[in-house]
């Protein structure tokens, strides 16, 4: 139904288009700075396009930090974090929300409590006891302390609450234990919001720093965000070559997104609106 | 919605499956991840971490390669990258790596918290090591004492004034001598300021200072006689008359003269050498670590000269940086073979070289094959700086100094205080902190 | 192989315990061992002084006191409020996109896909692009100012400008983000027969929004407001530690970046804890607030 007078298309359009173009205007200024050469980025007023296209700029990124490999960290990380996040979150979220045991309620009580505390409370003393451990700069002390937060099961959990029981009860009349139930019945139905946790988990993964910098101290154990900060401080004002850099850090990132947008803006919704 | 019967099943079953060998592919990679880094090697491995110009690293590899031969029992491992958060990190983490690149003012900070080895043992036990072949100021700024050593320098300079000889060609000024002072510095950055499009702004600046920065700031408070601190260190003497007043005439470059490249919108600090080498300020006091890159830029024509002395004497900060072992190491011997080695004259002089930087070896400084002829530049001149030169006070808690340092100067700069106001603030802050 | 349970009864009740209890194990057990415990040991810790590389002494509520009076602490506290103002305006923008994109015309899937980029790229790159864009002397910023014949300010290397840089900035990375998708949801939530009923009424435009949207997008509201500000409180610090160090002259340090500074630069363990704790505090009090306040206002 064409309820839009042409005039009000026009409008809309245009105000889009110039809101577009300041979203992607950085992204352009990023990949061109990346592609100059050192000497013509620093003239006022800046040159839109380069005098020389520098595209050996991105091989000189490559050979001075090892990005390959900081890709392959994250993903090695966030893929680990995600999947024992999801399954300890799912067990324990079916635990909470179908299962009856004493305390549950309490100790659920307990889990929402910790949510509102910050990662700063906690990151201390769990530096040092893995420190004590011998477990610094080790891929164990990104990924595990990671895993444990109440807002997985908190998120599962009022998922679960909201599916109709008919069919628990129904597997649970024809025999299934809580186990069976869970895999069979439950999880099946929960798709959604176990991939949007999946999703939300993964990305929070992606991007975290603060932590993986503390932690993580050789190059070769790096996760994309501090491998890129290091590089940072080898080439502290080297503009071109940390354009590069960034450019190198978010093509991949938009092009996974752009491939699979519709997915995750579902999947956001759905976290949302049900949690 | 829901499908009974066979649907969720199935769907379970493949789901289920999905998810199983995703877990064992994570547990496999994260056991590989965990066990492969215990590699069948027989050979010690100690780390290295240093931070080094691109061009210099071939002589570095090539240094560590020569190494492993001379010692086939170790193996090293190089890093790069030295960032001071990143070493408190790592010494509060337990696993720093076994040699660091430490530049000298940092040495105390480190050493007082018993992070570091003390090298002394080693240095005096070796009978080749030749200490005695260093600058004393080297060694002034490696806080060596009768009994303690924690650092070993492996090149220091003192600050020079580069210049840009085509600006000073233009402009009919002659270039810096020897006798210079200030006021033959203040006089130069005023011919030298200019504003070549008549916008109201200036296009080049005399001089590029940064003004806040306490490594810029104290050389002029002792050439005025000032002192940053007292005998004992527990009482900073920021606010006496002498350092005033040096601070006050270092800061009118800025407020007064509008000489600096802080009237370039910008370049406090961090785009100083751009604006160098793209022509924009005509001088530039800082040590030899520009020397390499200068010499890069077709087209630039520069040289280096004395810094300017002040109305009491010349005095310019000699800063240096070398190799210290934390002593958490846990392969302290071979740590200091590797150290030895890289302050050998032999790897010494070749690193100089590779990077324009000055040995602390004298007798390597003093050499021919560091004096080259072919150079633009004059190597005498780097020589020459380091005997009018001392390194920054020691101190125990330099970051905060530096910071409060900067704090309060900064105010200056941007005209929301005094001179006077902001070092009476500074002694006072630092009088705290060096309480502790 | 259906087993013979039988569907109620005291066999089920206690396969139900062991299974709560056995499905909770591992969460519980992380969660004791990576939540509970560590909070505990933080609050042991702030009443110690604390440098890992000595001995740890102890120091009762000196910690606490310090921080009362320790007018760093207060103004960078200040600076995270201030940093903070940048969700009223994300909100308003997020919704202003959201109701912009609330339209069936095409491409509005591409536009939207457009305004998320920034959000999903958020982190290192993106300040580091934004520190070239607001370099005083080269940066994108100062020549489109000067397109006006004004000169920009020093942004990231000027106390006063430092701040209102960041807000910019994230204002960009976030209002097409997370919050305009939410808000996008709940607008069409709204069934359109309200709106139709009050045109008939001779309600204009802005009155429909003012009482028929805002207080329907209400609940989602709250929640936005209530995720960002509990993020609000612990943020700033990768942004401070990237582009500008905390400075200058520490107009950029939030209480994160101070107590990472304190905790590992400095080597203050005790003294950070007790930041920790005293920032725990203020998200608690915020949050209760909130609730209540936020909890009035969607009760209509």
């Amino acid at each position: 139904m064409d309820r839009h007078t042409t005039g009000f298309r026009i409008g809309w359009y245009t105000v889009n288009v110039l809101i577009g173009a300041t979203m992607i205007g950085p992204f352009l200024w990023m990949l061109l700075t990346a592609v100059k050469d050192a000497g013509s980025v620093f003239v006022f007023p800046p040159e839109l396009l380069p005098r020389r296209w520098e595209w050996s700029n991105f091989a000189s990124v490559w050979e001075a930090v090892p990005f390959g490999l900081f890709y392959l960290n994250s993903l090695f990380v966030g893929i680990a974090v995600t999947c024992g996040q999801v399954t300890t979150s799912a067990l324990a979220a079916y635990a909470f929300a179908r299962l009856e045991f004493p305390g549950r309620d309490k100790l659920f009580f307990g889990y929402l409590a910790t949510m509102m505390i910050p990662q700063a409370v906690i990151m201390i003393p769990v530096f040092i006891v893995l420190r004590s451990l011998g477990w610094i700069d080790t891929y164990k002390a990104l990924i595990l302390p990671s895993i444990f937060t109440a807002y997985g099961t908190f998120m599962l959990r009022q998922f679960f609450m909201s599916i109709p029981r008919d069919l628990e009860d129904a597997a649970r009349v024809d025999g299934c234990g809580p186990v069976r139930i869970l895999r069979n019945v439950v999880l099946p139905v929960s798709k959604p919001a176990i991939v949007t946790l999946a999703i939300l988990t993964f990305m929070a993964t992606w991007r975290s720093f603060m932590w993986p910098r503390i932690v993580i101290h050789t190059i070769e154990k790096s996760t994309l965000p501090i491998g890129l900060q290091a590089f940072q401080t080898l080439h502290e004002t080297e503009y071109t070559l940390l354009m590069a850099g960034s450019v190198m850090a978010v093509i991949p990132v938009i092009v996974v997104f752009v491939l699979g947008q519709r997915a995750f803006v579902k999947g956001i919704l759905l976290g949302a609106v049900k949690g | 919605m829901f499908r009974f019967g066979p649907g969720p099943r199935r769907q379970a079953g493949a789901g289920r499956r999905n998810r199983i060998a995703l877990r064992a592919l994570c547990l496999a990679v994260f056991l590989a991840a965990g066990c492969g880094a215990q590699k069948r090697d027989s050979r010690t491995t100690i780390r290295i971490i240093c931070a080094l110009p691109t061009d210099v690293l071939p002589t570095m590899r090539a240094l560590l390669a020569e190494f492993e031969e001379q010692n086939p029992d170790i193996r090293v491992k190089l890093e790069l990258g030295v960032d001071y958060t990143k070493y408190q990190i790592m010494f509060v983490g337990g696993v720093p790596p076994d040699v660091m690149h430490f530049s000298g003012k940092r040495v105390l900070s480190f050493a007082r918290r018993d992070a570091l080895l003390n090298l002394l043992p080693f240095v005096e036990n070796d009978k080749d090591f030749k200490a005695d072949d260093f600058y004393p100021v080297a060694w002034q700024g490696a806080h060596r004492t009768t009994n303690t050593l924690y650092y070993i320098p492996w090149e220091g300079s003192g600050t020079v004034l580069y210049y840009n000889r085509t600006l000073f060609d233009a402009a009919g000024v002659p270039y810096p001598r020897d006798d210079w002072n200030w006021q033959d510095l203040l006089s130069a950055c005023k011919r030298l300021t200019k504003d070549t499009d008549n916008d109201g702004r200036i296009d080049q600046a005399g001089i590029a200072l940064t003004l806040s920065i306490c490594n810029s700031g104290i050389p002029w408070v002792w050439q005025n006689g000032g002192r940053i601190f007292d005998e004992q260190r527990t009482h900073c003497l920021v606010n006496e008359p002498a350092a005033v007043q040096a601070l006050e005439f270092f800061m009118d470059f800025h407020r007064k003269y509008r000489v600096t490249v802080t009237e370039l919108s910008g370049g406090e600090g961090r785009n100083r050498n751009e604006l160098f080498l793209s022509g924009k300020v005509a001088m530039f006091p800082y040590l030899a670590y520009n020397i390499s890159t200068f010499s890069k830029a077709k087209g630039l024509k520069w040289d280096v000269a004395l810094f300017p002395k002040g109305p009491k004497r010349r005095l310019v900060r000699y800063t240096s940086s070398g190799w210290v072992i934390p002593r958490q190491s846990r392969h302290k011997r071979e740590a200091w073979r590797l150290v030895r080695f890289l302050t050998s004259p032999d790897s010494m002089l070749r690193l100089a070289l590779a990077g324009d930087f000055v040995p602390t070896r004298m007798s390597l400084a003093k050499s021919n094959e560091f004096d080259r002829a072919a150079t633009p530049w004059d190597e005498k001149v780097l020589v020459r700086a380091i005997d009018d030169s001392r390194p920054l006070p020691g101190i125990y808690r330099f970051e905060e100094f530096s910071a409060i340092w900067k704090e309060e100067l900064d105010r200056v700069v941007y005209g929301r205080a005094e001179v006077q106001d902001a070092t009476r603030r500074i002694v006072r802050r630092v009088d705290e902190v060096l309480a502790k | 192989m259906i087993s013979r349970g039988k569907r109620t009864g005291p066999s089920w009740r206690r396969r139900e315990v062991v299974a709560g209890y056995a499905f909770l194990l591992p969460n519980f057990l992380g969660f004791l061992a990576f939540v509970s415990l560590p909070v505990l040991f933080s609050l042991t810790l702030s009443f110690f002084e604390w440098d890992i590389l000595t001995a740890p002494h102890f120091a009762g509520l000196r910690n606490y006191g310090k921080l009362l009076a320790d007018a760093k602490f207060w103004y960078y506290l200040y600076n995270t409020v201030v940093l903070m103002l940048a969700i009223p305006l994300q909100m308003a923008a997020s919704l202003g996109l959201a109701i912009l994109l609330d339209k069936k015309l095409r491409g509005v899937v591409f536009f939207r896909t457009i305004y998320f980029l920034p959000s999903i790229t958020a982190g290192v790159a993106i300040y580091l692009l934004w520190m070239w864009i607001y370099n005083p002397s080269f940066g994108l910023v100062n020549y489109a100012l000067s397109w006006f014949r004004i000169v920009g300010p020093r942004w990231l290397e000027d106390p006063a400008w430092s701040k209102p840089a960041l807000i910019i900035m994230s204002l960009w990375a976030q209002m097409g983000g997370v919050n305009m998708i939410l808000y996008l949801a709940a607008l069409q939530n709204i069934p359109p027969g309200l709106y139709e009923a009050a045109a008939v009424d001779g309600v204009n435009a802005w009155q429909r929004f003012r009482h028929i949207t805002l207080p329907l997008l209400g609940p989602t509201t709250f929640f936005i407001l209530t995720t960002n500000l509990i993020r609000g409180f612990q943020g700033g610090f990768e942004m401070a530690y990237i582009m500008t160090q905390g400075g200058p002259a520490g107009s950029t340090t939030t209480v994160s970046y101070y107590l990472f500074q304190n905790a590992f630069e400095w080597g203050y363990m005790g003294y950070a804890s007790a930041i920790a704790w005293v920032l725990f505090a203020l998200v608690f009090g915020v949050t209760m607030i909130n609730w209540k306040w936020g909890g009035r206002k969607i009760a209509y």
